[in-house]
């Protein structure tokens, strides 16, 4: 016999074995491909007009899901060799040399990878338009999704993932080298070790480091250190965060039970005596993984919960940042026909408000704001046009004088803050004004690259000779959400190239609520799709890791649980303790997870000033809801196994 | 008083075509404050009775009452809470559960009944001085000798007051010394606690410590002995001479 044909047989024969192999190995590829080739799929491309900018989001999402796909894969092979190293063993025992046992496992590993490969990039294909088609969905886009195969993309998983399997392979090759024999035999017969003596001081650290990270986080967004230490300070909270809950985990878990066991009315309770010590070695066994565990479901609950809160508000949003539904600057009369003509065509009766406005273009010295170019363009309007604006929107003005100027909201995300009061803008003629009041809502559209500016009459009609005099047409639309024929025509007409950035579009304005409202959608959509994928894939595969850890700890509890039973643990006590033990295993991440997203959810949300609760709560509930679905499926086999016998 | 009374018991095993009857006909009675011993060759059906008494298995037919509970008619859980009160256990492994200490092992069944902590901690106190085990309370089972590790289970079977303690090879996995001191102990439980203790056990020696031994062959009672007014050592002679003469059926395993 070959060792070639061993190989096969050994598969064959194993079927099981292999198969919880197997499945890890497929899930990685297929989640790989699909979202590879989703990147890849040009039609999502083209009719994302947003593409480039969410390019690194996307590209960042797909190495993330590489590394992680091969952790997965490197973990359940460690898995799966523990559960053989008898049968290696055994092969040694009969005589077959190191060497030819090292090939073995090697050709094993590497035929269970391209069969896993194959089938997952079958499956792959199949499910790439699946996913294409939420996507587009959630993108508000109307295309029909087409099963179209990128090249690239199965190129790009093939050569990924052959890296990780011949990776595996050597390290299986080696399994026999690393080993003893006798260490071999034994594999599964570890004696465990109560757990050290749980140190208070790391448990006190634990609380500190978390408490340490959240305080930070949670400072007021008007505290002046995020101005200079902002990108740090989030990055040291995170990491304190991340220490936190590992040793959170480690110590301060294993503190409370230790406190648990020595409160004897307690402990000596029922089935508490059993569930408490039997919760001391699974938590000791698996602090890496509950830790990862609870990190990738905070970023999970945050990502899908910041970005679903997003999308949810986005009607709010676009209305904020983009009040009218047409704007621009005057153009020629021709092209003024025209425009009446599209007007009409999308319907007179559809128009809920028209207002014709004078405002001023010109340059200043814009060095003090700081968060425009020193030379952007300035444009100027007076405060009578702006009492009119404000009043026809029911919104607040405020009174100024001579030599001040009142500035807007322009997109800052943190909207508690005042970014411009007090500070000087020079204008033409030696004319400087300082800004007086910063109005927490825009006067115009938001993007129109120029920066607003209101000053009192008479100095907007003294500085008139300095800049262009020109004039804004502004339209309030009932169907502003669905005029995408007005939109597109109305860009046909500003501009050769309607996508071009700043700098091609000239010096006119031309603003639509339509286009921005969409623009939108996509990049929300997008996100929410990434973030909801990344974040199905995370639980999907921490979850199943712990649940096979777990219930390769259920066969070795095997034995305890049958001296239990002798002794006269009844069988419904015997559900209920191993129900309450992994009740608490389960939820130890989740609520560390829930715990984390929600205090960052809340210094977002004052950050950006909007309310993230209502979506935040709804992610939970998704959560928690496939969580259980998990803990239900290994509460059924984990009492499965160790009834047995 | 009646403690343990069988009548009838069989025990097949296999099925259609393969079977293989393990206990044919067992009649037996036990009484309170007895130490009764089973004896036999290998294969003889002496652990199938063991753990068809102690209801860890269940007969085939006939019927078993422990204290007048036909123990037949019990569901599962009834089953655990009657083994939990009812009868204590001694097994040749000693089946100390490695993750709790000697103190919790011990604690166990009673923690399991939810006898309060308190009446636990004192009842622990007085059996582990009884057994002189108190030093090592606070040990886990890997730290402990054999011996003392089945002191430990003796303790745990006690601690409870059962109304029948069975014992399953219990002098299987110890040296000598350990074997003598723990079959002292059995017997100190028999008379100063009134401990009823049922053992099997393929030991003429440890046998010898019984009052009654019952031998078994090929899935029947073959014979009983009585200790009587004997010493030990005549009694183990008057056990080694039955069993000399079981061994026509080729089965040496004592001799």
């Amino acid at each position: 016999m070959t060792l070639y044909s061993l190989a096969t047989r050994n598969i064959r024969r194993n079927a099981k074995t292999y198969l919880l192999y197997l499945y890890p190995m497929v899930f990685s590829i297929v989640i790989y491909f699909t979202f590879v080739s989703l990147q890849y799929n040009k039609q999502i491309i083209d009719s994302m007009t947003v593409y480039g900018k969410l390019e690194p989001a996307f590209q960042t999402a797909s190495i993330l899901l590489f590394f992680f796909a091969a952790a997965f894969i490197w973990f359940s092979n460690a898995f799966f060799t523990r559960s053989r190293k008898k049968e290696v063993a055994l092969y040694s025992l009969f005589g077959i040399e190191k060497k030819q046992i090292g090939k073995l496992l090697f050709y094993e590993n590497i035929i269970l990878g391209i069969a896993s490969l194959c089938i997952g990039l079958l499956l792959g294909i199949l499910l790439s338009k699946l996913f294409a088609m939420i996507l587009i969905k959630l993108m508000g886009t109307t295309i029909i999704a087409k099963l179209s195969l990128s090249i690239k993309a199965v190129f790009q998983t093939i050569i990924g993932f052959m890296l990780i399997i011949v990776f595996t392979s050597m390290h299986n090759y080696r399994l026999i080298y690393r080993h003893s024999l006798l260490q071999l035999m034994k594999a599964e017969k570890k004696a465990e070790k109560r757990p050290k003596k749980a140190s208070w001081l790391a448990a006190l650290l634990a609380i500190f480091f978390i408490g340490a990270g959240y305080s930070i986080i949670l400072q007021p967004s008007d505290a002046s250190f995020w101005n200079d230490y902002g990108f740090q300070a989030i990055i040291g909270s995170f990491i304190l965060m991340l220490i936190g809950t590992y040793l959170f985990v480690q110590a301060f878990i294993m503190f409370i039970l230790q406190k648990l066991t020595q409160m004897k009315g307690f402990y000596f309770k029922g089935i508490n005596l059993i569930s408490i010590t039997h919760l001391f070695y699974r938590i000791k066994g698996n602090v890496l993984i509950l830790s990862v565990i609870a990190m990738l479901s905070t970023f999970t609950l945050f990502a899908l919960g910041t970005t679903f809160s997003l999308y949810s508000d986005m009607n709010n949003i676009s209305k904020k940042n983009f009040p009218y539904s047409i704007m621009y600057t005057v153009p020629d009369a021709e092209k003024e026909t025209a425009i009446e003509k599209l007007m009409i065509e999308n319907g007179q009766e559809q128009i809920k408000s028209a207002e014709r406005i004078d405002y001023l273009e010109m340059n200043g010295n814009l060095s003090e704001i700081r968060r425009v170019p020193n030379d952007f363009p300035i444009i100027l309007l007076s405060e009578s046009t702006y009492q009119l604006l404000a009043e026809k929107r029911g919104l607040e003005t405020t009174q100024f004088s001579e030599n001040e100027a009142i500035t807007f909201y322009d997109g800052n995300l943190d909207q508690s803050s005042d970014p411009f009061t007090g500070k000087k803008v020079s204008l033409a003629d030696n004319n400087t004004v300082t800004i007086a009041a910063y109005e927490d809502y825009t006067l115009l559209n938001l993007d129109i690259y120029v920066f607003p500016m209101v000053v009192k009459d008479e100095l907007y009609q003294q500085l008139e000779k300095d800049g262009l005099s020109k004039e804004l047409q502004i339209y309030s639309l009932k169907n502003e959400k669905s005029a995408k024929e007005l939109d597109q025509k109305l860009s046909e007409l500003f501009y050769i190239d309607p996508y071009a950035d700043f700098a091609a579009k000239g010096e006119n304005i031309f603003s639509s609520f339509y286009h921005n409202y969409h623009k939108f959608f996509q990049v929300y959509g997008l996100l929410i799709f990434i973030s909801a994928f990344l974040g199905f894939v995370f639980l999907l595969a921490t979850g199943s890791m712990l649940h096979y850890k777990l219930l390769t700890e259920a066969t070795a509890d095997q034995p305890r649980y049958q001296i239990l039973k002798k002794i006269g643990m009844s069988p419904s006590q015997l559900r209920k303790s191993i129900a309450k033990q992994l009740i608490f295993i389960y939820l130890i991440p989740l609520i560390i997870a829930i715990s984390h997203s929600s205090i960052i959810i809340i210094a977002l949300s004052s950050f950006l000033g909007m309310s993230m609760m209502n979506s935040f709560m709804m992610t939970i509930g998704a959560y928690l809801t496939m969580y259980l679905i998990y803990y239900f499926v290994t509460l059924s086999k984990y009492t499965e196994i160790v009834s047995k016998g | 008083m009646v403690v343990l009374e069988a009548a009838g018991v069989k025990k097949v095993y296999g099925e259609r075509g393969n079977v293989n009857l393990a206990l044919k006909n067992i009649d037996l009675q036990i009484t309170a404050g007895e130490f009764v011993g089973i004896m036999g060759p290998s294969g003889a059906g002496k652990s199938t009775l063991l753990n068809v008494l102690s209801t860890i298995d269940f007969p085939t037919g006939g019927y078993i009452k422990i204290n007048d509970k036909n123990i037949m008619n019990l569901s599962e859980n009834e089953l655990a809470r009657f083994r939990r009160e009812q009868l204590g256990f001694i097994f040749q492994d000693f089946n100390l559960l490695d993750t709790l200490t000697a103190k919790e092992n011990i604690a166990l069944p009673l923690a399991l009944s939810s006898i309060p902590a308190k009446e636990i901690e004192s009842r622990i106190e007085r059996i582990s001085e009884l057994l002189g085990i108190e030093k090592i309370l606070d040990q886990y089972p890997y730290e402990l000798s054999g011996g003392q590790q089945q002191r430990t289970a003796a303790a745990r079977a006690i601690i409870t007051n059962p109304s029948l303690i069975f014992a399953d090879e219990p002098t299987g996995a110890l040296d000598s010394k350990s074997a003598y001191n723990l079959l002292q102990t059995l017997s100190v439980l028999n008379e100063k606690e009134n401990a009823t203790i049922l053992m099997v056990t393929h030991d003429a020696y440890a046998a010898s410590f019984c009052k009654r031994v019952l031998v078994i062959k090929d899935g029947v009672i073959f014979t009983e002995i009585y200790k009587g007014e004997q010493s030990r050592k005549q009694f183990f002679q008057s056990i080694i001479d039955i069993l000399a003469t079981l061994g026509g059926g080729g089965h040496h395993d004592i001799i």
